[in-house]
C-alpha cells in the first residue's frame, strides 16, 4: 500500500510537472506570426488614389478652406465681412490657430500623401505620367503654403517615413521657387500621351496635354509673384511659360467639381470653400469695398453675385430671395470693413414677399450677401482660371513689353473670361456680348494706372479663391483697401503673412529659429514673405 | 525545434485547455477522508508517530517545536478509526488541541493543563443569526491560553472567575467577556464585523497569504462596505478609502468611466490605469470610448468595463499598489493591480437568501455660485432692440442694469420683462433617481456549494431623458470530487442599456456647455417649446452650430448604448500531495457593445441628418496553470515554490459606421440613409508568460519572497519581444522576533521590496499602413497613409523599477494602528508617442525614450478611540503624497502634450524636470518694473512669447477620513475625500467671463454706462469723447507702450484709458492664445463622499416573518462639498479619463444622492 502510494505519487508529480513544463515551453515562445500585422489596412496602395485624395482635399477640406477662406483671406482682401467668423481677417484680430490650421492640416495630409505618391512613382516606367502629374500637384500645394508662410519645410517635408527625417529644415522661399520652376518645366516635359494613362485625376481626367497647359499657366502665376523681388527672373520664367503654352480659353482652366454634400470636418466631397461660407448661422456678407467697386463700375455681375435673403439660420438654401424688394429701397449695400453685421444700424422696413406676405426686413437683412449659386455645396472650385492667365499676361506685357503680346487684348480677354466663367456655376449667369462689351467700356485701362485696373479686375475674378486673391493683392498692392482697424484689432496694418504654428516653434525649434532669423527675428504676421518686397 | 514551432502556432483554444484538465483528472485517484486507520504504538516518539500518520493520511502536522517535545514517547492503540477519531485520541493523551485545516493539523498545546485552581469552562459560540460558529479562537487573556470552537460552536477552556475571555474570528467583531461563573455554560454571540480586520490577504495569482509575511503594501476593502451606498460604477466607492489610490469620474454621469491611478502615472503616453483581476483572472477593462484629449474633443464617455461589477457580488477588494505586489501579473500590472474576490457559496447548508434594495434620489451638487445678477442681456451696455439682437446676444450679459419694469423683445418675438430669471440654468435639470435591487441565493452541501445572484439597476439621471438600466446574473459553483480535486465554475452575464448619455466637452450637444453664460434674464424653460417649428425643423435659439438647443438635444437627438457581457471561468484545483497542488484556470470575457447616435435632419452641422454607430466586440481569453509546493520543512522553516504559466489572447473587433443624408425620414435606421461609411478595426494582442515565485518563512517573524517572470508580447518586434523581470521582498515582524511587550507594541513589522516590471504596447505600431477613404468620391476611391503616427520597427519593452519600504505598528491591543510606506518608482525606455513637427508629415512618432519617476509616502492611521460593549468607534485616516517628475523625454523633444485645451493655447504636458501633467499656457508680459503690458489698441494683456508652466493637473496630496460608529444596533459611517495641490483650467468659467456672467466682470460697467449717457447728451462721437478725456469705464490694470527711448527700448506708461467692459471681456480669449491664468483655479477640495446611518432591526422583531436579519440605512453619496475654491463647477470636473487631467469644459453639474438602503436576509 505504502509502496504503491509512493509510486503513484511519483507518477503524479511527474505528470503534473511535465504538463507544467509543456505549458511553460509554449508560453516561453516568442513567435507570434502575423498577429501584429493589421488585418484591416494595406501596406501598398495605388499612388493614384493618393493623387485623387489631395486633389479632392485641396478645395474639399472644410477645416483648411474655412479657416483659410472665410476666416482669414476673404475678409483680409475685403471680399467678405460682417459675421463673427470674418472678424479675424476683417479686423486684424489675431488668432494663432486660425493662422496655423492650414499648415497643420496640409502637411499631415496633403503633403504627406503627395510626397509619398511622388516618391513611389519616381523611376517607375509604367507611372511616368502619374509621376509628372503628382509633381505638378506637389508644386501647386507647396505654393499655397509658401505664399502664406514664407520659408517652409520643402525638400525634407513629409519624408519621415522613408528618410527618417522628423525635424525637416526650412528651405528659403527663393530656393523653393527656383525648384517650382524647374519642377513644373520638367514635369510638363515628362508628360507623354503615349505613356501610361492616369486614372484618379479629378482635374483633367488624365488628359496630359491639359496638364501641360496647367503646368505652364501655374508657372506663369508663380513667375509673376516675383515681380517685386526679382523682376528679371519673373520675366524670364513668365516668358518661358507663355512660350510653352498656357490656357487659351475657359474650357482649359483648372477646375475641381464637388458633390452636393455639406461637408463636416471629415468629409471632403462637397466644396469646402462653399461650406466654409454657407454653414454659418447667417451667411457672411459682402464687404462694402467689393460692392462699391462693382457698383461704381456698373459691373453686370453685381446683381448676380450680391443678393438679399430672408435670413434662416443654418438653412441657406431654403431662404427666400428678396433682392428686388430690398434693392428698391436701399440699393446694394455691403458691410463696412470696421463693422459687424449688427453695427451700422439700419432701421427695419416692411416689404411684400410673394408666398410669405409682409416681411420686416431687419438690419442684418439689409446687407448684401453672396448669391446661393456661388456657395452651393457642389459649386465648382476654380484652381486657376483662363481670366487670371490673361490678366497676368496683360500685366506682363505692361511691365515687360515685347514678347507677351498686346496689353489691351489680354486685358479684355481677361474681363470677358471673368464674366463668362460665372456660367460654369450651376445656375450661374450667362452674359450677352453686349453686356460684356459695355462693361469692358466702363473699366478701361487707364493710362499709368494699368496695373491697378488689371489687378482690380483680377481681384474680382478671384472672388472665392481667397489665398490667391490675398497673394495677388500683396504682390501688387491693388486694389487699395480701406483700413478696417477698430477697437478690437491686434494690428493696425494689414497682416502680410501667416505666422508659423506654435507646434513648429516648440517641436522643430532649431529649424524654426533659423527661418525666423531670416524674417528679422520675429514670427509676426506683420512680417513679409521673401517675394513680398517692400 | 519543430515541436516548439508547432506550439508557437498554437492558438489558445478552450478545447486544448480542457484536454489538459482531463489529463489531470485521469491521473488523480481521489483519497477518501473516510479512510480508516489502525496503529499500534508502544513507547514511540511523538515525532515518529506524526510522521507515520503524515504518510498514511496525507496530512501534515504543524506545531511549535519549542512547546512540544517530539521525543516524548507515547503508547496508544487505535483500530479502524477515522482520522478525526485518531487525532482526538492523540490530543487526549498529549493534552493538546488541534484544528484540521485542509491538509494541515495545527496543534496547540494546552500549556496550563493540570493547574489546580483552573476549571474547564464550556460554552458555545454562535453568530448573530444563532448559527453555531466553527473555528472561533477563544483566548483566556490571563492565562494566555487558547482553543478553537468545534463544528457545533462548542469549546472548552481552562478558566476561573474573573478571567477575561476573548473570542475572535475573521469577519466578526472580537468580543471580550469576563468569566462570572465557571460552571455555567457560556453562550456567546459574535456580531458580523463592519470591517474585517483579518490577518490574511489575497495577493497576486489569488494566493491567500498571511499579511505579516508580505514585503509590500496591500490595502483591502470589504465588499460589504460597497453595497449600501451605491455608485453605479462600483470603483468610485473606493475614493478616499485607500491611501495612494486616486479616483476620478468624469462629468459623463452615472454611466461614465472612472480614472483610477495608483501611486501616480508611470507611463507618459500609455494607459496608467491598474489591472483588474477578478478571482485571480485578469479582466478586460477596456475603456469603451471617451472624449479624446485633442483640441476639439467631443463625444461621449461610453463607460468602462469595471463598471459592470455588481457590488453585491464583491467579497473583497485588494489594492496591490506597487510593481512588487504585481510583479507576477506582468506587463499589464505595471500600474498596480486591483484584485476583486467575489462571493462564493460558503458553508451554510440552509438556503441563504439575501435581498438588498437601494433607492436614492439625485440632484445638483454644484450651483452657479459665481454668476452676477445685476446686468442682463445685451452688448455694449445697450438694451436689446429687436429679435435678431435678442437671438444673437443670448449669451451676452453686457446689457444695461436689469430692470423688471422694462419690456424687451426676446428671441422668440415675445415681449417679456427685463428681469432676473432666478436659477435660469439649473431649472433644466430634474431630480434623478436610482433603484437597485439585488437578490442572492447561497447553498452548500458537504461537497458542493453555489451562489446565484441577480441584480437590477435603474437610473434616471438629472439630465432629462438620460438613464441607465443594468441587469446582471452571477453564478458561482464549487464542487469537490473526492478529496483532491476541486472544480469551480463561474459565470457572469450583464446586460446594460444606457439611453442618451450626455455629450461632453466641445460637443455641440454638450448641455453643460450650451447653457454657459445664458443671459440671466432668460429662463431656460422658454426654450422648452421653442426648438422646432411646425414642420419639425430645428429653430435656432441663438447658440449657433456649436451649441445646439438643449431641448432639441434631449427631445429630438438620441443616443443609445447596449452592452452585453459574458464572463466565464473554470478553475480546477488538484491537491497532488499534502504539500503540492496544481491549479488550472480558463477564463473568457466577452463584451458586445453597440453604440448609436442619431442626429435628425436640420440639426445645424448635420443638416442632412446623421447616424453614427459603433459595433464592437471585446474578447479576452486567459488561461493559466500553477504548480504550488508548500512545506514546513523544519520546525523553523516554511518554504514554498510556485511555478506558473499563462496565455493571454485579446481580440477586439468592430466597426465604426457613419450614415449620412437621411432620405427616409420616418425610420431611424442605417437603411434610411443614402451615404454609408464603414471602417473596420481589429485589435489583436497575444501574451505568453511563465513565472516562478519562491517564498521562505523563518519562525513566523522573518519572510522573504522572490519572483521572476518572463513575458513575450506580440506587439513588439521579433527579437525584442520577450523580457524577463524579477522582484524581491522581505518582511520582518520585529515585535515577535524581539518578543516586545505586547501591552506596549502589539505588532511591529518592517517590510522592504524591490521589483522590476516590463511592459509592452499596443499592436500595429511597427509598419506604415494605407487605407481607403470610407466613402467614394465622384464614383472613385481615394486613399491615404492611414496614420499620423510614424511607425517604429525597433521598439523594445518599457521597464519600471520600484522600491518600497514600510513600517507597520499596532499599539494598545491593536487600538491604534499605523502603516507608513515610502516608495520610489522609475520607468525607463518608455514606449512613448512623442510629438514631431507636423511638417515631417506625421504628428508623432513612437519611440523608446523617456524616464518618469514617482516617489511618495503613504500613511494610514487606524484608531479605535472607543470600544466597549455598546459603543464602538473606528476612526481611520489615510494620506498620500506623490511626487512625480518627468526626468527626460526623447532627444530634441521639449515636451509632449497629453491633452490640449480648446481655448487659450493651454495644454497639459509631460515636460522634463516638471511634474507629469503640468499645465502649459501663455503668461503675461511684464515691463522692467514688473507691470503687465497691455496691447496699446485694445488694452488686453499681451501674451508671453512662449508658453510657460502655469500649474499642474494632478493632485499632490490625496487622502481620506473614514469613520464608523456603532452603538447597539445603530451604525454611522462617513467618508471624507481630500485632494490638494492641483490646478484646473476652467473653460466654463472663462466663457462665463467673456459673456459677462462672472461677478469679476462687473468692474467699470456703471461708469461706462454713465459715460456713454453723458457722451450722447453732449452729442459727441466716441473719438471726440476720447479726445476730451471724458471716457470712463473699465480701466485695465497695466502699462502700454507709448514710444521708444533713444536706444530703441520701449517706453511704458501706466494705462489710464477706460474701455467698454463688454468689448474688453469679449476680447480676452482666443482659441490659441490668451492669458489663462485668471481661469486656472486651485482644484483642491474636501468632499463629504459618503454618509450612512444604519439600524439593524432586532431579530426578535422580524423573525416572525422569517427574516433572520434586517437592516435599514439612510445613505448618501456626495452629500456636500466641505471646501472648494473653484466657483460654479465641481473641482473634480474633467471631460475624459486620459492622462491629461486639469482641463474642464462645459461640465454638467455633479450629482449628490440621498436615499434608503434595505437589506434582508432570510
Amino acid at each position: 500500500m505504502s509502496t504503491f502510494n509512493v509510486i503513484q505519487m511519483k507518477k503524479l508529480i511527474y505528470r503534473s510537472v511535465s504538463i507544467v513544463a509543456i505549458v511553460l515551453s509554449m508560453t516561453a515562445c516568442t513567435k507570434f506570426d502575423d498577429t501584429n500585422i493589421d488585418p484591416t489596412r494595406s501596406s501598398n496602395l495605388d499612388p493614384s488614389l493618393q493623387l485623387s485624395l489631395v486633389q479632392a482635399r485641396f478645395s474639399g477640406d472644410l477645416e483648411i478652406n474655412e479657416k483659410l477662406g472665410t476666416v482669414m483671406t476673404m475678409p483680409l482682401v475685403q471680399h467678405l465681412a460682417g459675421i463673427w467668423a470674418n472678424r479675424y481677417g476683417q479686423m486684424y484680430i489675431k488668432s494663432l490657430p486660425y493662422l496655423s490650421s492650414f499648415w497643420e492640416y496640409t502637411y499631415q495630409n496633403d503633403i504627406l500623401n503627395i510626397v509619398d505618391a511622388v516618391q513611389r512613382t519616381t523611376g517607375v516606367e509604367e507611372s511616368t505620367n502619374l509621376n509628372a502629374i503628382c509633381r505638378i500637384v506637389k508644386v501647386y500645394m507647396f505654393a499655397r503654403l509658401t505664399d502664406l508662410y514664407g520659408d517652409i519645410p520643402y525638400t525634407e517635408a513629409g519624408t519621415a517615413a522613408y528618410t527618417g527625417i522628423t525635424r525637416p529644415v526650412y528651405d528659403k522661399q527663393e530656393d523653393i521657387y527656383n525648384d517650382f520652376f524647374s519642377e513644373l518645366k520638367a514635369a510638363a516635359a515628362q508628360l507623354d500621351p503615349s505613356k501610361d494613362p492616369v486614372t484618379g485625376d479629378f482635374f483633367y481626367d488624365g488628359n496630359v496635354v491639359a496638364w501641360q497647359k496647367f503646368a505652364n499657366s501655374l508657372r506663369l502665376r508663380l513667375a509673376m509673384r516675383l515681380v517685386k523681388r526679382d523682376p528679371a527672373k519673373a520675366q524670364a520664367e513668365a516668358q518661358d511659360a507663355y512660350a510653352d503654352g498656357v490656357f487659351e480659353s475657359n474650357a482649359e482652366m483648372c477646375i475641381m467639381r464637388h458633390e452636393n454634400i455639406q461637408n463636416d470636418y471629415v468629409d471632403i466631397r462637397g466644396n469646402g470653400v462653399s461650406v466654409g461660407i454657407n454653414q454659418h448661422e447667417v451667411v457672411p456678407r459682402l464687404s462694402a469695398t467689393l460692392i462699391n467697386q462693382m457698383r461704381n463700375s456698373n459691373d453686370p455681375r453685381l446683381n448676380h453675385i450680391a443678393r438679399y435673403y430672408i435670413d434662416l439660420p443654418y438653412r441657406p438654401f431654403d431662404r427666400v430671395d428678396i433682392t428686388d424688394q430690398v434693392r428698391a429701397v436701399v440699393g446694394t449695400v455691403g458691410v463696412n470693413p470696421t463693422d459687424y453685421i449688427w453695427d451700422d444700424w439700419k432701421n427695419p422696413f416692411d416689404i411684400e414677399v410673394p408666398g410669405v406676405g409682409t416681411h420686416t426686413v431687419s438690419n442684418n437683412e439689409q446687407k448684401a450677401q453672396p448669391a446661393n449659386f456661388l456657395i452651393r455645396n457642389d459649386a465648382p472650385f476654380f484652381h486657376q482660371t483662363y481670366a487670371e492667365v490673361e490678366f497676368l499676361l496683360a500685366e506682363a506685357a505692361q511691365r515687360f513689353g515685347a514678347g507677351f503680346g498686346d496689353v489691351q487684348t489680354h486685358y479684355q480677354n481677361g474681363v470677358r473670361a471673368a464674366l463668362q466663367q460665372l456660367s460654369l456655376f450651376h445656375d450661374g449667369p450667362t452674359f450677352s456680348d453686349t453686356e460684356i462689351n459695355n462693361f469692358i467700356q466702363s473699366v478701361p485701362l487707364l493710362p499709368s494706372r494699368e496695373l491697378e485696373v488689371i489687378n482690380t479686375q483680377l481681384w474680382i475674378a478671384l472672388f472665392l479663391n481667397g489665398p490667391e486673391a490675398y497673394a495677388n493683392w500683396r504682390r501688387t498692392g491693388y486694389p487699395v483697401l480701406p483700413s478696417p482697424v477698430n477697437g478690437e484689432s491686434n494690428s493696425t496694418t494689414t497682416p502680410r503673412r501667416f505666422e508659423y504654428p506654435l507646434s513648429e516653434q516648440e517641436q522643430n525649434g532649431v529649424n524654426y529659429q533659423a527661418a525666423v532669423e531670416r524674417l528679422g527675428g520675429t514670427n509676426s504676421w506683420n512680417g513679409r514673405v521673401w517675394w513680398d518686397a517692400e | 525545434m519543430k515541436r516548439t514551432l508547432h506550439f508557437c502556432r498554437y492558438r489558445l483554444s478552450p478545447k486544448l485547455v480542457l484536454a489538459l484538465f482531463m489529463a489531470l483528472f485521469a491521473t488523480g485517484h481521489a483519497q477518501s477522508t473516510e479512510s480508516l486507520f489502525s496503529f499500534t504504538w508502544k513507547q514511540v516518539a511523538i515525532g515518529d508517530v506524526f510522521e507515520q500518520i503524515e504518510q498514511r493520511a496525507d496530512i501534515r502536522f504543524s506545531y511549535n517545536p519549542l512547546e512540544l517535545d517530539v521525543n516524548q514517547p507515547i503508547t496508544l492503540q487505535v483500530r479502524n478509526a477515522k482520522l478525526d477519531e485518531l487525532l482526538d485520541k492523540l490530543a487526549q493523551q498529549l493534552a493538546f488541541r488541534y484544528r484540521l485545516r485542509g491538509e494541515m493539523v495545527i496543534i496547540q498545546l494546552d500549556g496550563q493543563s493540570g493547574t489546580a485552581h483552573q476549571q474547564l469552562l464550556n460554552g458555545q459560540v454562535r453568530n448573530s443569526r444563532g448559527q453555531p460558529l466553527e473555528g472561533v479562537t477563544v483566548i483566556n487573556m490571563k492565562l494566555n491560553s487558547s482553543t478553537i470552537s468545534n463544528g457545533n460552536g462548542n469549546f472548552s477552556i481552562n478558566a476561573q472567575v474573573g478571567d477575561e475571555l476573548r473570542f475572535r474570528m475573521m469577519g466578526y467583531t472580537t468580543q471580550t467577556v469576563s468569566v462570572t461563573d465557571v460552571a455555567a455554560p457560556l453562550q456567546i454571540a459574535l456580531d458580523d464585523a463592519m470591517i474585517e480586520l483579518d490577518e490574511t490577504v489575497v495577493t497576486a495569482l489569488g494566493i491567500t497569504r498571511e499579511e505579516r509575511s508580505l514585503g509590500y503594501a496591500v490595502s483591502e476593502v470589504e465588499g460589504a462596505e460597497l453595497k449600501k451606498v451605491r455608485e453605479p460604477n462600483v470603483i468610485n466607492s473606493l475614493a478616499g478609502r485607500v491611501a495612494g489610490l486616486v479616483i476620478n469620474s468624469t462629468a459623463g454621469g452615472p454611466a461614465g468611466s472612472s480614472r483610477v491611478i495608483i501611486r501616480g502615472a508611470t507611463t507618459i503616453t500609455g494607459n496608467n490605469q491598474p489591472l483588474y483581476v477578478v478571482d485571480g483572472i485578469p479582466m478586460d477593462n477596456s475603456n469603451y470610448g471617451q472624449v479624446d484629449g485633442g483640441k476639439f474633443a467631443a463625444g461621449y464617455d461610453l463607460g468602462d468595463a469595471i463598471s459592470a461589477l455588481n457590488p453585491d457580488d464583491i467579497a473583497k477588494v485588494s489594492v496591490l499598489k506597487g510593481p512588487s505586489a504585481s510583479a507576477l501579473y506582468g506587463s499589464r500590472a505595471a500600474n498596480g493591480v486591483i484584485l476583486i474576490t467575489t462571493k462564493r457559496g460558503g458553508t451554510n447548508k440552509e438556503l441563504g437568501i439575501e435581498l438588498n434594495s437601494t433607492m436614492t434620489f439625485e440632484n445638483q451638487l454644484t450651483t452657479f455660485d459665481g454668476y452676477q445678477t445685476l446686468y442682463g442681456q445685451g452688448r455694449n451696455q445697450n438694451l436689446v432692440n429687436d429679435v435678431d439682437q435678442a437671438r444673437t446676444s443670448l449669451f451676452s450679459n453686457f446689457g444695461p442694469r436689469l430692470d423688471p419694469d422694462l419690456m424687451i423683445p426676446y428671441f422668440d418675438g415675445q415681449l417679456r420683462p427685463y428681469a432676473l430669471a432666478k436659477d435660469n440654468i439649473s431649472g433644466f435639470f430634474r431630480t434623478g433617481a436610482t433603484y437597485t435591487n439585488s437578490l442572492s441565493l447561497t447553498n452548500a452541501t458537504d461537497r458542493s456549494s453555489f451562489r446565484l445572484a441577480v441584480s437590477d439597476l435603474r437610473n434616471q439621471d438629472i439630465v432629462p431623458g438620460s438613464g441607465l438600466r443594468r441587469n446582471s446574473f452571477t453564478f458561482n459553483g464549487t464542487s469537490k470530487f473526492g478529496d483532491k480535486v476541486t472544480v469551480e465554475a463561474r459565470a457572469y452575464y450583464l446586460n446594460e442599456n444606457v439611453s442618451n448619455r450626455p455629450a461632453l466637452a466641445d460637443d455641440p450637444g454638450n448641455i453643460g456647455n450650451n447653457f454657459v453664460g445664458l443671459a440671466n434674464n432668460v429662463d431656460q424653460a422658454y426654450f422648452k417649446d421653442y426648438y422646432k417649428d411646425a414642420q419639425g425643423t430645428y429653430v435656432d435659439w441663438g447658440g449657433g452650430q456649436y451649441r445646439l438647443n438643449p431641448y432639441w438635444i434631449i427631445n429630438e437627438m438620441s443616443n443609445e448604448t447596449k452592452k452585453d457581457r459574458l464572463m466565464g471561468a473554470l478553475q480546477l484545483n488538484y491537491a497532488i500531495t499534502s504539500w503540492m497542488s496544481f491549479q488550472g484556470r480558463l477564463a473568457t470575457d466577452l463584451t458586445f457593445l453597440d453604440f448609436e447616435k442619431y442626429t435628425p435632419r436640420t440639426t445645424p452641422g448635420s443638416l442632412a441628418g446623421r447616424l453614427n454607430a459603433n459595433h464592437q466586440r471585446y474578447s479576452t481569453t486567459e488561461s493559466d496553470v500553477l504548480l504550488s509546493m508548500e512545506k514546513q520543512v523544519s520546525p523553523a522553516w516554511h518554504l514554498s515554490a510556485r511555478i506558473g504559466a499563462s496565455l493571454s489572447r485579446i481580440r477586439n473587433v468592430g466597426s465604426t459606421m457613419e450614415f449620412l443624408n437621411m432620405t427616409m425620414t420616418d425610420v431611424v435606421s442605417p437603411n434610411s440613409f443614402a451615404d454609408k461609411s464603414v471602417i473596420e478595426n481589429d485589435y489583436r494582442k497575444h501574451n505568453n508568460s511563465a513565472y516562478v515565485l519562491l517564498s521562505a518563512g523563518y519562525k513566523g517573524f522573518l519572510y522573504a519572497d522572490a519572483t521572476i517572470r518572463h513575458d513575450a508580447s506580440s506587439t513588439l518586434p521579433q527579437g525584442n519581444n520577450s523580457y524577463l523581470y524579477p522582484s524581491l521582498s522581505g518582511s520582518f515582524v520585529f515585535s515577535d522576533a524581539f518578543k516586545i511587550d505586547k501591552s506596549i507594541l502589539s505588532f511591529g513589522k518592517l517590510r522592504v521590496s524591490a521589483a522590476e516590471v516590463g511592459n509592452d504596447t499596443d499592436p500595429y505600431q511597427l509598419d506604415l499602413y494605407y487605407a481607403l477613404n470610407p466613402l467614394s468620391f465622384m464614383g472613385r476611391s481615394i486613399g491615404n497613409i492611414s496614420s499620423t503616427l510614424l511607425p517604429n520597427p525597433n521598439l523594445k519593452p518599457t521597464r519600471t523599477r520600484s522600491f518600497e519600504t514600510g513600517l507597520e505598528l499596532k499599539f494598545l491591543q491593536d487600538r491604534i494602528g499605523l502603516d507608513v510606506t515610502y516608495y520610489t518608482q522609475r520607468s525607463r525606455d518608455q514606449i512613448n508617442r512623442v510629438p514631431i513637427p507636423v511638417s515631417s508629415g506625421f504628428t508623432s512618432q513612437v519611440i523608446n525614450a523617456g524616464v518618469i519617476v514617482n516617489k511618495g509616502v503613504e500613511i494610514a492611521l487606524n484608531t479605535q478611540p472607543i470600544s466597549n460593549e455598546h459603543f464602538h468607534w473606528d476612526l481611520n485616516f489615510n494620506v498620500a503624497r506623490n511626487i512625480n517628475k518627468v526626468e527626460s523625454l526623447a532627444e530634441g523633444v521639449p515636451f509632449l502634450t497629453l491633452s490640449d485645451a480648446r481655448w487659450m493655447g493651454v495644454a497639459v504636458v509631460a515636460m522634463p524636470d516638471a511634474p507629469y501633467g503640468s499645465i502649459l499656457g501663455y503668461g503675461y508680459q511684464y515691463d522692467p518694473e514688473g507691470n503687465i503690458i497691455l496691447n496699446a489698441n485694445n488694452l488686453t494683456p499681451v501674451v508671453s512669447e512662449e508658453r510657460q508652466l502655469l500649474g499642474q493637473g494632478t493632485f499632490k496630496w490625496t487622502g481620506g477620513l473614514y469613520t464608523s460608529m456603532n452603538y447597539k444596533n445603530f451604525g454611522l459611517t462617513a467618508i471624507v475625500d481630500m485632494k490638494l495641490g492641483a490646478d484646473l483650467f476652467s473653460m466654463s468659467n472663462l466663457f462665463a467671463a467673456t459673456r459677462g456672467s462672472l461677478t469679476s466682470t462687473l468692474e467699470g460697467r456703471e461708469e461706462w454706462i454713465q459715460s456713454e449717457e453723458e457722451r450722447l447728451a453732449a452729442g459727441a462721437t466716441e473719438d471726440e469723447w476720447l479726445a476730451m478725456g471724458r471716457v470712463r469705464g473699465y480701466v485695465p490694470q497695466g502699462v502700454v507702450q507709448t514710444g521708444t527711448d533713444g536706444q530703441g527700448n520701449p517706453i511704458y506708461t501706466a494705462n489710464t484709458r477706460a474701455v467698454d467692459p463688454s468689448l474688453y471681456w469679449s476680447n480676452i480669449y482666443t482659441d490659441g492664445n490668451g492669458i489663462a491664468i485668471p481661469y486656472l483655479y486651485d482644484a483642491g477640495y474636501f468632499k463629504m463622499r459618503e454618509i450612512t446611518l444604519s439600524y439593524r432591526v432586532p431579530g426578535s422583531l422580524v423573525s416572525q416573518w422569517g427574516i433572520q436579519d434586517l437592516s435599514i440605512a439612510v445613505v448618501s453619496r456626495n452629500p456636500f462639498i466641505i471646501y472648494k475654491s473653484v466657483p460654479n463647477i465641481d473641482p473634480d470636473s474633467n471631460y475624459n479619463n486620459s492622462n491629461g487631467q486639469g482641463l474642464e469644459y462645459g461640465s454638467l453639474p455633479s450629482r449628490r444622492s440621498w436615499g434608503i438602503n434595505l437589506n434582508f436576509r432570510f
